[in-house]
């Protein structure tokens, strides 16, 4: 396995989709491969900074003007 | 007999949306207490402006007063209004550029998985230091800025995976793609951010 066809299936792998031969294959492949290693061990980390980055913000929204407009144009 | 007082904010969304169905009106407004803020959130990452992202907001709270009765409860009641929004905003961004010829999703250039793709010896691991690289304002930022740079193909379907927490299927079903579709979309999303990050990281 290339480390090309590595990061082709990092997605796969996270998500516990890939047959038991590939996973294996692509493990061995992690044992060998520093470099890939730390492709895997970023990409996953991404996915988490980003996803508590975008949840901080949070911007608050006046509940009470959208409510407003909601019953006017919902009432009509 | 007197009528019963129900506090709304005691009950889990399906008892909320029974009672919707039901036409009570301040169970609805629970519904909109609850999400609207994170509703704006996705609304404002895709439409990256104020005015558009109050419209779909809008635009969203009314689709879900409207259809309640199609909501069956087979994905949690979160997901079907992430999935009303995420409409919503494509449909509002693609209004905007009606009069340009967007490039193939493939064709991106930004988007090439051979180049996001890329990786040596010399690149830094800083996976483990995820909380002290969240501490860094200026990352953040540039997080923020990254993923709005995302094509907005990408993006949505980011943001509502890795956001939002919806499946796979859900993506699928909701955007009209196939699973394969909304999988490679999403990889090439996290690719994409990941370099960003990388790249960043490393110029410092």
């Amino acid at each position: 396995m290339r480390c090309k066809d590595v990061v082709e299936l990092l997605c796969d792998y996270l998500e516990g989709d890939l047959t038991d031969d590939l996973k294996k294959e692509l493990e061995e492949h992690f044992n060998l491969c520093k470099p890939c290693i730390k492709f895997l061990r970023t990409y996953s980390t991404t996915s988490k900074i980003c996803k508590q980055v975008v949840e901080e913000n949070l911007d608050s929204v006046c509940v009470d003007e959208l409510k407003k407009f909601l019953k006017d144009k919902l009432s009509t | 007999m007197a009528k019963q007082v129900i506090n709304y904010k005691s009950l889990n969304d399906n008892e909320l949306v029974r009672l919707v169905k039901d036409k009570d009106y301040p169970a609805f407004e629970e519904i909109v207490e609850r999400y609207s803020s994170k509703v704006m959130r996705l609304a404002l990452k895709m439409a990256r402006n104020r005015e558009d992202a109050q419209d779909i907001l809008q635009d969203t709270f009314v689709s879900i007063y409207k259809n309640i009765g199609n909501f069956r409860g087979e994905s949690a009641l979160s997901s079907w209004i992430f999935r009303i929004a995420a409409n919503f905003a494509l449909m509002k961004i693609r209004s905007k550029k009606y009069d340009s010829v967007s490039d193939s999703l493939d064709e991106n250039p930004n988007m090439d998985i051979q180049k996001l793709a890329e990786h040596s010896h010399s690149e830094n691991d800083w996976s483990d230091q995820a909380e002290k690289i969240l501490l860094r304002k200026e990352l953040r930022e540039k997080i923020n800025k990254a993923i709005e740079k995302l094509p907005e193909e990408f993006r949505i379907v980011f943001l509502l995976k890795d956001v939002d927490g919806l499946s796979n299927e859900e993506i699928a079903e909701s955007l009209n793609l196939t699973i394969p579709a909304v999988k490679s979309r999403l990889h090439r999303a996290r690719l994409f951010l990941r370099k960003e990050i990388s790249k960043y990281l490393e110029e410092q």
